[in-house]
C-alpha cells in the first residue's frame, strides 16, 4: 500500500483520511445522541479499539520473523490511527481530564501517551537530522567503549610529549580539567539539555595554554582540542540517541498501563450502564 | 577529517544490541567474541565485568509495567473494587446530599441496577435480585411526584394518543413532526438527566439537541428560526372572562365609579406580589362588584325554579284529585328544566315530554287526546314530585338527580338548602292534601260529578288506599293523628276553601324584600318553588351550574338551565365554571405544569421598560377584532384540560389583545443575553 | 571510525605509492625451478616458442609465478559449476572427467536452500538459543557418510569429494579429459561462473594457470587461437545476444560483428587487493591510476562494450577529471558519438569523445570497430534506444531543425537521455546521478558492485537497532551485519553482504562452501561445508564477511578433532533466504530509513531518494 508515493503526498493523503474519519465518528455520534442512543458508547468502544490496534505495532516489532507488512506501514498506521484515536477521545470525554479517581488515571494516561507518542513523530523526524550532522555514527551501546577509546587516547598523546615545559604545562590542565572530563560521563543536565558550554571552556583553556608551549606543545594540544571536540560530539550523539530511545520506553510503558485502565474503564461503563 | 585528528581504533565488529549484555572488554584482544550469556556472567570466569546494553537496561521497565497492568485487568475483572475508585464523578449535591447518610458500598446500588461494584457479575446476570429494574424507575422511586409512573418514561408524560393530536394540531403550523427517532415510550431519564458530572452540575440543563431529536423543525437559534406563535400567551381561556378591550374602550369610559370616569390601569387588577409576579386578578368586591354588583343582583335575584304547578282546564283538572282551584283555568305554565331533570326517569313524564317538545301548555291542543294526556301525565309529575319531596324531603332529589346521571359532588350543595317542609306545607296549601295520607282524597268528595274515569281514579286510587289503609292498621299513630283532625268532610272542604280564599286575599309574598339573602320559596302566584339567589358566588347556582356541567352540553336540561338568565349571568364571567373540574377562581399560571409553555413575569419585569405591562401587552381596538382560528399547540392542549366547548369561549377571549410576537422576545433572548435554550420557554414533563 | 567525506577536487600535495609490479606475489612460492624445466618439457609449453614472450615476461616467469601443481586424489571436485575462479587448469597427467549435466547440491555438499514455514519460523524464534553463533554438530560439518567426510585435506588444502564417483559419473553425461587438455580458461579471463563441474577421476595432477600467466600465454599464437577461437565460437555471440542493442540485428551480421571484435581487458582482476589502499587516495589521484581505456576529445574509433568489471566515465572539468557516470556489464560507452558521426551530414565537424573511459580496478570491454557497428549494428537499433542527439538526425526535416539543435544542446550536457532510463534499459552510457559528489563516492567504494547493498537514510534513522534486532532474532539471535559503514552525507552504507555484481569472495573457496543462488542472486554460506580459511572474509574488500568461532548451545566451543583448533565459520547477511519474511532488516524498519538496494544502477537509488522529499 502507497508503495512509492513520495512521502509528502503520503502524510497529507493520511492527514486527510484521519480527518475525515474523525468527522464521520463526530457525525455518527451526533446522530446517536439525536434518537436518544449513547453516543458514548460508540465512541468510547471506537477509542478501546484504536488503542488495541495501536498496541499492534509493539506485537508486530517482535515478530520480525513472520511477514506481516513492513513495520514502517505499521507505524504510519500507528500514528495516524493515534491521531484518530486522540480525536475521538475528545468526542467521547466531557472534560479532557476526568473527575473520578479511575477516570482520572485514565484520562491522565491517555494524555501522557498521546503526547509523548506527538513528541516522539517530532523527535524522530528531527533529531536524526542532529546526529547526521555531526561527524561519526556511533552505536549506542558503544558509546561508553568511544569514550574509554578517547581517554585513553588522551593519556597516550600526553604521554609522547618529550617537552618538559609542555609536560608541564599539558599535564597540568590535563590533570585538573581534561582528565575528569575525559573520565567522566557526562552530566544529567547536559543529556538533558546539551551546550558546547563545557567545550568552550576546555578548548579556550586549551587555546590560552598556547602561549606557554612550543611546537610540539602546540601540536599536541592541537591534538587534545580535536579530541576534546569529539568527545563533545559523542556525547551530544548519546544526548540525543538517549532521547531518542527514552521516549519509546516511556510511551509503550505507559501505553500498557493505559490499555489496563482502558479495559478496566470499558468493563465498569457497560457494568453500570443501563437505561 | 581535521589535520589535528588523530584515528581512533575502529569500534569493533560486534554488534548485539538484542542481547542484554556486553562483554566488558570489548575491542580488545582479550575479549571473547561471544561475549558474556544471558545472565551477564563472563564466559571466561569473570575476567571482565560485563555491560548491560539498552536491551538490558530496559527491559525490567518493560516487565514491570506489563505486571502492573495485568495487576489491574485481574483486579478489574474479577476483585471487588471499593466504588470510590470507579465513581466517574461527584454526584450533583441534591442526590449526594440524599446519599451522604447511606453505606458508602450501598450508594451505587441506590441507583444503579448492579449490587456490588465488582464488575466479574457482569459477565453473568446484573445483581441478583434487581433484574428488571431499570434505573429509571429508581428515579421514579423518589420523583414519584414527577409523573404517574406508566406515563414517566413516555415523551412528555404524555399517553401516545396525546401526542398524536398536538402532533397532528401541529402539522397545521410550520414545525413538521419528525418520524419518531426513539421508542418515545421508553425514554429513559438519563438521557436528558446525567449524574456524576460534579457537585455544581445541574441535572435539569438539557441540551436543544435532546429536544430536537424529535422536533424535526430544528433550528440554529431562537431568533431567527423559532416557529412563529399564533397567539399566545393569549387565547388558551381563562378561568374569568375578562374582554380587556370593551372595558378599556367601552364600558369604563362610560361608566362612573362614586361620581369619576374611573381610568384603566392594569395594575387596579394586575398587582405586582411580594415574590415580584404579577398576579392575575384581585377579588370581585375591590374589581367588579363597583359596576357588575347591582345588575348581577338583579338577574340572579330572578331565581331559579324547581317545580311549578300548570293551569289546567277544567276537564283535565277535574280529572286530577282535587286540583287546586288557582291552577284551573286556561292552558298556562311550562316545565321547569330541573323539574323535567328530576323526574327525567319516569316513564310517564318522558313519554308526556316527548309529545310537548316546547313544554309549553299554551302550546297543548285539547283536541287530540295525546296532548291531553300528556299534559296531564305532566301536572301529575309536577305534583307527584313535590308529593315525593315532602314525603321523602332532600333526598329525593338527590336519588332521583342521580338517577338522571347527575354524579357530581355538587348536588349536596345544591340541596342543601332544600327545606322538605316548605314542600309539605307547599301541598297542602295547594292541594290540601297533608304529605303522610291522602286518604281523604277517596272520602265521599261532595262533588257529585262523578263518573267513569273518576271511578277508575276512585279505583286507582282505592288501590292506592288499600295499602294506606294496610299502613294504618299497621301504624296506628297515623289513626291517632287522623283522630286529631277534623274529619268532617264538609269541614275540611270548606276550610279549605276558607284558607284558600285566605291565601288569595293575602297580600303576595314578594321574594326580594323578603329574602334579601337569598333561599328557597313558594310563589302562589305562578304556583312554582323557587330558588332566589344572592348576587354573587351564590353556592347553589353555583352547585346547579357544576350538576349540569357533567350532563354535557348538549345535553337538553343542561342548555335550559344555562339558558335561565341567573345561570347565564354566572356562566358569562366565569365560563370555567362549566369544566370537568370546576375553578370559579383565577388560578395563578406560574408554576403550572400543564402547559409547554412557561412564563414568569417576575424576570421580566425588572428590566425598566417592561415595567409597564403595555410594552407587550397591548390591548386591541374593539373595531378591530384579531381573529385566527389556527390552534397552536397550547391551545389544543387547553382545549384537553379544560371544557370541550371553549371555541366559544374563545371567541370571547384571547382578541381583545393585538398579538403578542417573537419579535418582542428576541431582543434579549439571545444565547448571549437572556438564554434561547428551550428549555428556557419550554416544560418538558406535563401533568 | 570510518570516514570517508569526499574531498573537494582542488590538487593536494600527492603521497607517494608504490606502484604495483607484476609477480610480487607468486602464485605459489613452492614453484621451484626444477617444476619449471619439467613442466617446459610437456606441452603445450615444450611447442612454445620462448622468444615470443617479451623480455619481461619470460615464459619461465610465468611457470613460475602464474602457476601452481595440484595433486588430485579420485573423486575430487576440483571446479564446480557456478563457481568463479580465476585460474584455468591444465592436465599434466592422470585423467579427469567433466560433468556436463548439472550435479545437485548435495552431491557438490551444499545444503540445499528451503524456505522454513511459518510455523518453524516461530518455533525456531522461540528456541533461539540464549548464546551466540550455537550450532547443532550437523551444522558445522558434513555427516560422515560410510566413514568419510567430504571435506579432506589434500596436500596443504582442503578439497571436497564426490561420494561415490561412480554412480555419478554413470549417470551424468561426462567428457574425459586427458593430459594436455585446459579447462576453466574462459571463467579464469572473462570472470563468468564456472559452467561446468570437473571431477578428478583418478589420481591426477594438475596445472592451475592463473589468468594473468593466461593473458601472456596467448602471445603463443597457437595457443592463443586454441582459446580465442573457443572462446569466439562458444562466448562471443552470447556476450553480444545479451546486450539490449543488438536485440534486432540478424544473425548474418551479428557472426560479421563476431569476427570483428575486439577483445580486451584492462586493471587487475584481483582489484580487491589494492582496493584498500586504492580507496584511501585522494579521488583526483585515484582517477590518475585507472588504466585509461578511450580518452576524451579523441575521434571515437570503435563501439566500447563492458563485459565484466566497472569503468568511470569521467569528463574533464577545471583541472580534474569529473566522474560522471559508471559502467557495468553490457553498458556501452560512445555510442553517441558513433552515431552522430555517422548520420551526420558531411559539412558539420565529427564529433570527437565526450567523455573519458576508465577501468575501475579491472575492466574487460569488447571493441567493435566503428565501420563495422555503423555498417551491421546501426541499422537494426531502434531509433528510441539512439541517445536523443543521433535519433533527431536520423528525421532530416527542417522542422526537427530546431529540435535538433535543442537536442544537440540537450546532449552536450553529460550523457543524460531519459528516454532509454525511463523504459528501464541500462542506460547507454552508464549510471549516473545529479549528485557528482554521490556517484564519486559509490565509485570511489566500489559500492556500485552492490547488487543487495543496505542504505540507510540517516536522516530518517532514529538509530533503534531494530534492524538488527530483527536480523538477530531471524538468524538464532546472531546479526549477520554491523550497523556501521562509509557514509556520505545523508546516506549510510552499512556493512552488510551487498550480493555484489562480481562476488571477488566468492573466488578461491576451496570447497565451494560460499556459492550464488543462479536465480535469486543471493550469496550464501554453506556452513558444513566451510572450513573456516577466511579466504572469503579477506577477499572481501568491504570487510562484510567475519569469520567466528562456534559453539554448542550452552556455549561450549566446538573445537577440531585432530588439530584442536577451534571451529572458524564464515558468516554474513543472506537476505534472510530460508526465513518466510524478506530481509528482515528492512521490513523492521519503522522509519522506512533502511533499504536493501542495487546500486549497479542508478536508477533505483534516485527513485529511493526522491521519495524522501
Amino acid at each position: 500500500m502507497l508503495g512509492n508515493i513520495s512521502f509528502r503526498k503520503r502524510r497529507w493523503f493520511a492527514l486527510a483520511i484521519t480527518t475525515l474519519a474523525i468527522f464521520a465518528v463526530r457525525w455518527l455520534a451526533s446522530r446517536t445522541s439525536m434518537n436518544l442512543g449513547r453516543p458514548e458508547v460508540l465512541t468510547g468502544s471506537t477509542v478501546l479499539a484504536c488503542l488495541f490496534l495501536l498496541v499492534l505495532l509493539g506485537v508486530r516489532r517482535r515478530l520480525p520473523f513472520w511477514r506481516l507488512g513492513s513495520v514502517s506501514m505499521w507505524t504510519q498506521i500507528h500514528i495516524y490511527s493515534g491521531l484518530f484515536a486522540g480525536g475521538v477521545y475528545l468526542l467521547h470525554v466531557p472534560a479532557i481530564i476526568a473527575g473520578g479517581r479511575l477516570e482520572f488515571a485514565l484520562s491522565l494516561l491517555f494524555v501522557i501517551v498521546t503526547l509523548s507518542g506527538m513528541y516522539g513523530v517530532y523527535a524522530s523526524r528531527t533529531l536524526p537530522k542532529r546526529l547526521t550532522a555531526i561527524e561519526g555514527q556511533h552505536r549506542f551501546d558503544l558509546v561508553d567503549w568511544h569514550r574509554g577509546q578517547i581517554s585513553k587516547a588522551a593519556r597516550s598523546l600526553l604521554d609522547d610529549v618529550k617537552e618538559q615545559t609542555a609536560v608541564r604545562v599539558l599535564g597540568g590542565y590535563y590533570g585538573k580539567n581534561l582528565q575528569p572530563f575525559f573520565a567522566s560521563r557526562p552530566s544529567l543536565a547536559f543529556v538533558m539539555a546539551p551546550t558546547n558550554l563545557r567545550r568552550k571552556r576546555l578548548l579556550t583553556g586549551l587555546q590560552q595554554l598556547d602561549r606557554y608551549l612550543e611546537s610540539e606543545g602546540r601540536e599536541t594540544s592541537g591534538a587534545l582540542a580535536a579530541l576534546v571536540r569529539r568527545r563533545d560530539e559523542l556525547d551530544y550523539q548519546y544526548a540525543l540517541q538517549l532521547r531518542l530511545r527514552m521516549w519509546v520506553v516511556v510511551h509503550s510503558v505507559l501505553s500498557l498501563l493505559l490499555i489496563a485502565f482502558a479495559i478496566t474503564h470499558a468493563v465498569t461503563a457497560f457494568r453500570f450502564m443501563s437505561s | 577529517m581535521r589535520r589535528t585528528d588523530r584515528d581512533l581504533p575502529l569500534p569493533p565488529n560486534q554488534d548485539r544490541p538484542n542481547r542484554a549484555w556486553l562483554c566488558g572488554q570489548l575491542g580488545e584482544a582479550k575479549a571473547c567474541d561471544n561475549g558474556p550469556d544471558a545472565h551477564g556472567h563472563c564466559p571466561l570466569r569473570g575476567v571482565c565485568r560485563p555491560k548491560r546494553t539498552w536491551q538490558g537496561k530496559r527491559r525490567p521497565w518493560l516487565v514491570c509495567s506489563f505486571l502492573i497492568a495485568s495487576v489491574v485487568v485481574g483486579v478489574a475483572l474479577l476483585g471487588p473494587i471499593h466504588p470510590s475508585w470507579i465513581k466517574p464523578g461527584e454526584l450533583s449535591s441534591p442526590h449526594a446530599q440524599i446519599l451522604s447518610g447511606t453505606v458508602e458500598s450501598d450508594r451505587c446500588s441506590t441507583c444503579h441496577t448492579v449490587t456490588t461494584a465488582s464488575a466479574i457479575g457482569w459477565f453473568f446476570s446484573a445483581g441478583a435480585g434487581h433484574d428488571g429494574v431499570d434505573q429509571s424507575e429508581r428515579c421514579l422511586n423518589c420523583h414519584h411526584t414527577l409523573a404517574p409512573t406508566s406515563l414517566a418514561r413516555s415523551a412528555h408524560n404524555t399517553p401516545s394518543e396525546v401526542r398524536d393530536q398536538i402532533r397532528l394540531a401541529s402539522t397545521a403550523t410550520q414545525s413538521h413532526p419528525r418520524v419518531a427517532a426513539a421508542d418515545q415510550d421508553a425514554i429513559a431519564c438519563s438521557v436528558c438527566h446525567q449524574e456524576h458530572h460534579g457537585a455544581q452540575a445541574d441535572l435539569r440543563l438539557v441540551a436543544d439537541s435532546k429536544c430536537q431529536s424529535c422536533h424535526a423543525s430544528s433550528f440554529s437559534n431562537f431568533s431567527t428560526d423559532h416557529p412563529d406563535w399564533s397567539r399566545w400567551p393569549y387565547g388558551r381561556g381563562g378561568e374569568i372572562a375578562f374582554n380587556h378591550a370593551t372595558h378599556e374602550q367601552k364600558h369604563f369610559p362610560g361608566s362612573q365609579v362614586n361620581g369619576s370616569v374611573a381610568g384603566f390601569q392594569c395594575s387596579q387588577c394586575h398587582e405586582q406580589n411580594s415574590a415580584n409576579e404579577i398576579t392575575r386578578t384581585r377579588s370581585y368586591e375591590v374589581a367588579c362588584a363597583a359596576c357588575h354588583d347591582q345588575p348581577l343582583a338583579i338577574t340572579s335575584g330572578e331565581g331559579i325554579e324547581l317545580v311549578s304547578i300548570p293551569m289546567l282546564p277544567r276537564q283535565l283538572a277535574s280529572q286530577q284529585s282535587n286540583w287546586p282551584a288557582q291552577a284551573t283555568g286556561f292552558l298556562d305554565g311550562n316545565v321547569s328544566p330541573i323539574a323535567e331533570l328530576l323526574l327525567s326517569r319516569d316513564a310517564e313524564f318522558a313519554e308526556a315530554i316527548r309529545t310537548l317538545p316546547t313544554r309549553n301548555f299554551s302550546d297543548v291542543n285539547l283536541a287530540s287526546t295525546a296532548h291531553r294526556d300528556a299534559a296531564a301525565a305532566i301536572a301529575r309529575g309536577a305534583q307527584s314530585l313535590l308529593q315525593e319531596i315532602a314525603n321523602r324531603g332532600q333526598g329525593a332529589i338527590e336519588t332521583r338527580a342521580r338517577a338522571a346521571g347527575v354524579r357530581s359532588a355538587a348536588l349536596r350543595d345544591f340541596v342543601h338548602a332544600m327545606p322538605p317542609q316548605l314542600i309539605a306545607d307547599t301541598l297542602e296549601r295547594w292541594f290540601n292534601a297533608s304529605p303522610v295520607v291522602d286518604g281523604s282524597a277517596f272520602t265521599a268528595d261532595p262533588d257529585d260529578s262523578l263518573s267513569s274515569p273518576s271511578d277508575q281514579m276512585i279505583l286507582g286510587d282505592n288501590r292506592l288506599g288499600d295499602d294506606l289503609i294496610n299502613d294504618d292498621l299497621i301504624g296506628g299513630d297515623l289513626l291517632a293523628t287522623s283522630d286529631a283532625q277534623p274529619v268532617d268532610p264538609l269541614l275540611s272542604s270548606v276550610s279549605s276553601v276558607i284558607d284558600a280564599s285566605r291565601l288569595t286575599e293575602s297580600p303576595r309574598f314578594d321574594a326580594p324584600t323578603m329574602m334579601p339573602a337569598g333561599g328557597w320559596y313558594r310563589d302562589d302566584v305562578r304556583m312554582s318553588i323557587r330558588y332566589r339567589g344572592v348576587s354573587h358566588a351564590d353556592s347553589t347556582l353555583r352547585a346547579l351550574i357544576e350538576m349540569v356541567a357533567v350532563l354535557g352540553p348538549d345535553d337538553p336540561v343542561s342548555a335550559r338551565v344555562l339558558a335561565l338568565p341567573a345561570i347565564k349571568s354566572c356562566v358569562d364571567c366565569h365560563p370555567s365554571g362549566l369544566a370537568s373540574e370546576p375553578v370559579w377562581t383565577s388560578l395563578p399560571r406560574v408554576g403550572r405544569t400543564d402547559e409547554f409553555t412557561k412564563f414568569s413575569h417576575a424576570p421580566h419585569v425588572n428590566v425598566a421598560k417592561l415595567a409597564d405591562c403595555k410594552h407587550c401587552h397591548q390591548v386591541a381596538s374593539t373595531s378591530s377584532i384579531h381573529r385566527d382560528s389556527m390552534a397552536s399547540v397550547a391551545a389544543v392542549k387547553v382545549s384537553l384540560a379544560s371544557h370541550p366547548g371553549d371555541d366559544s369561549e374563545e371567541t370571547r377571549h384571547g382578541h381583545d389583545f393585538l398579538p403578542l410576537s417573537r419579535a418582542a422576545c428576541v431582543a434579549c433572548h439571545t444565547p448571549e443575553l437572556a438564554s434561547d435554550a428551550c428549555t428556557t420557554c419550554h416544560r418538558y414533563h406535563i401533568r | 571510525m570510518i570516514d570517508n567525506t569526499v574531498l573537494p577536487l582542488e590538487p593536494t600535495e600527492t603521497i607517494a605509492v608504490r606502484r604495483p609490479q607484476r609477480w610480487d606475489a607468486p602464485m605459489d612460492a613452492l614453484m621451484s625451478q626444477s617444476d619449471v624445466n619439467w613442466l617446459k618439457s610437456r606441452e603445450p609449453f615444450a611447442s612454445m616458442d620462448a622468444k615470443a614472450f617479451p623480455k619481461t615476461t619470460p615464459l619461465e616467469g610465468i611457470l613460475k609465478n602464474d602457476c601452481r601443481l595440484h595433486r588430485c586424489e579420485p573423486g575430487e571436485i576440483i571446479v564446480r559449476e557456478g563457481d568463479y575462479g580465476n585460474s584455468a587448469y591444465l592436465v599434466i597427467a592422470g585423467g579427469v572427467r567433466l560433468v556436463l549435466d548439472s550435479l545437485t547440491g548435495e552431491q557438490l555438499g551444499r545444503t540445499p536452500q528451503t524456505k522454513m514455514s511459518w510455523s518453524e519460523a516461530l518455533s525456531r524464534f522461540w528456541r533461539r538459543s540464549r548464546v551466540n553463533e550455537a550450532r547443532e554438530p550437523h551444522e558445522i560439518t558434513l555427516s560422515m557418510t560410510n566413514g568419510v567426510t567430504p571435506v579432506r585435506q589434500v596436500d596443504d588444502r582442503a578439497a571436497i569429494f564426490l561420494q561415490d564417483v561412480d554412480a555419478v559419473l554413470g549417470t551424468n553425461e561426462t567428457v574425459p579429459l586427458g593430459p594436455g587438455e585446459l579447462f576453466g580458461e574462459v571463467a579464469a579471463m572473462y570472470r563468468a561462473p564456472r559452467t561446468a563441474t570437473v571431477i578428478a577421476e583418478t589420481e591426477a595432477t594438475l596445472l592451475e594457470i592463473r589468468w594473468q600467466g593466461l593473458r601472456i600465454l596467448r602471445r603463443d599464437p597457437d595457443f592463443c587461437r586454441s582459446l580465442d577461437d573457443h572462446y569466439r565460437t562458444q562466448w562471443l555471440p552470447i556476450h553480444l545476444r545479451e546486450l539490449p542493442l543488438m536485440r534486432h540485428v540478424p544473425e548474418s551480421n551479428l557472426s560479421r560483428v563476431v569476427e570483428a571484435t575486439q577483445l580486451q581487458s584492462y586493471g587487475r582482476m584481483e582489484w580487491n587487493a589494492d582496493y584498500k589502499r586504492s580507496r584511501k587516495l585522494p579521488a583526483a589521484e585515484q582517477i590518475l591510476t585507472e588504466p585509461m581505456v578511450a580518452e576524451e576529445g579523441r575521434l571515437p574509433t570503435e563501439l566500447i562494450i563492458v563485459r565484466s568489471g566497472f569503468g568511470r566515465v569521467s569528463q574533464q572539468f577545471g583541472a580534474g577529471h569529473r566522474t560522471v557516470a559508471y559502467v557495468g556489464k553490457s553498458h556501452t560507452f560512445g555510442l553517441e558519438e558513433l552515431a552522430y558521426n555517422a548520420l551526420r551530414d558531411e559539412t558539420s565537424p565529427p564529433q570527437p569523445l565526450q567523455q573519458s573511459l576508465r577501468a575501475i580496478g579491472f575492466l574487460d570491454t569488447l571493441h567493435i570497430p566503428a565501420e563495422t557497428f555503423v555498417s551491421e549494428v546501426l541499422p537494426y537499433i531502434r531509433r528510441s534506444e539512439l541517445p536523443a542527439i543521433a535519433a533527431s538526425l536520423l528525421v532530416e526535416t527542417p522542422a526537427f531543425g530546431k529540435r535538433a539543435s535543442d537536442d544537440r544542446r540537450k546532449a552536450s550536457r553529460p550523457a543524460n537521455s531519459t528516454s532509454a532510463e525511463s523504459r528501464g534499459l541500462a542506460h547507454p552510457s552508464g549510471s549516473q546521478f545529479e549528485t557528482t559528489g554521490l556517484l564519486e563516492f559509490i565509485v570511489q567504494n566500489r559500492l556500485n558492485n552492490g547488487r543487495e547493498a543496505m542504505v540507510i537514510d540517516l536522516h530518517r534513522c532514529t538509530r533503534c537497532d531494530d534492524c538488527v534486532k530483527a536480523c538477530a532474532s531471524v538468524h538464532d539471535g546472531n546479526p549477520r551485519f554491523v550497523r556501521q559503514g562509509s557514509t556520505h552525507d545523508r546516506l549510510q552504507f552499512v556493512q552488510a553482504c551487498m550480493h555484489c555484481a562480481d562476488p571477488v569472495c566468492m573466488i578461491g573457496c576451496p570447497t565451494g562452501s560460499i556459492a550464488r543462488d543462479t536465480d535469486t542472486g543471493v550469496v550464501t554460506i554453506h556452513e558444513p561445508i566451510c572450513v573456516g580459511c577466511g579466504t572469503c572474509a579477506s577477499a572481501c574488500p568491504y570487510e562484510n564477511i567475519r569469520m567466528t568461532s562456534v559453539n554448542d548451545h550452552e556455549g561450549r566451543p566446538y573445537h577440531d578433532a585432530t588439530t584442536g583448533k577451534p571451529i572458524i565459520k564464515a558468516t554474513k547477511c543472506d537476505m534472510c533466504s530460508s526465513s518466510p519474511t524478506g530481509p528482515a532488516c528492512q521490513a523492521a524498519c519503522a522509519h522506512d530509513a533502511l533499504v536493501r538496494i542495487d546500486l549497479s544502477e542508478s536508477k533505483p537509488l534516485r527513485e529511493w531518494l526522491e521519495r524522501r522529499q
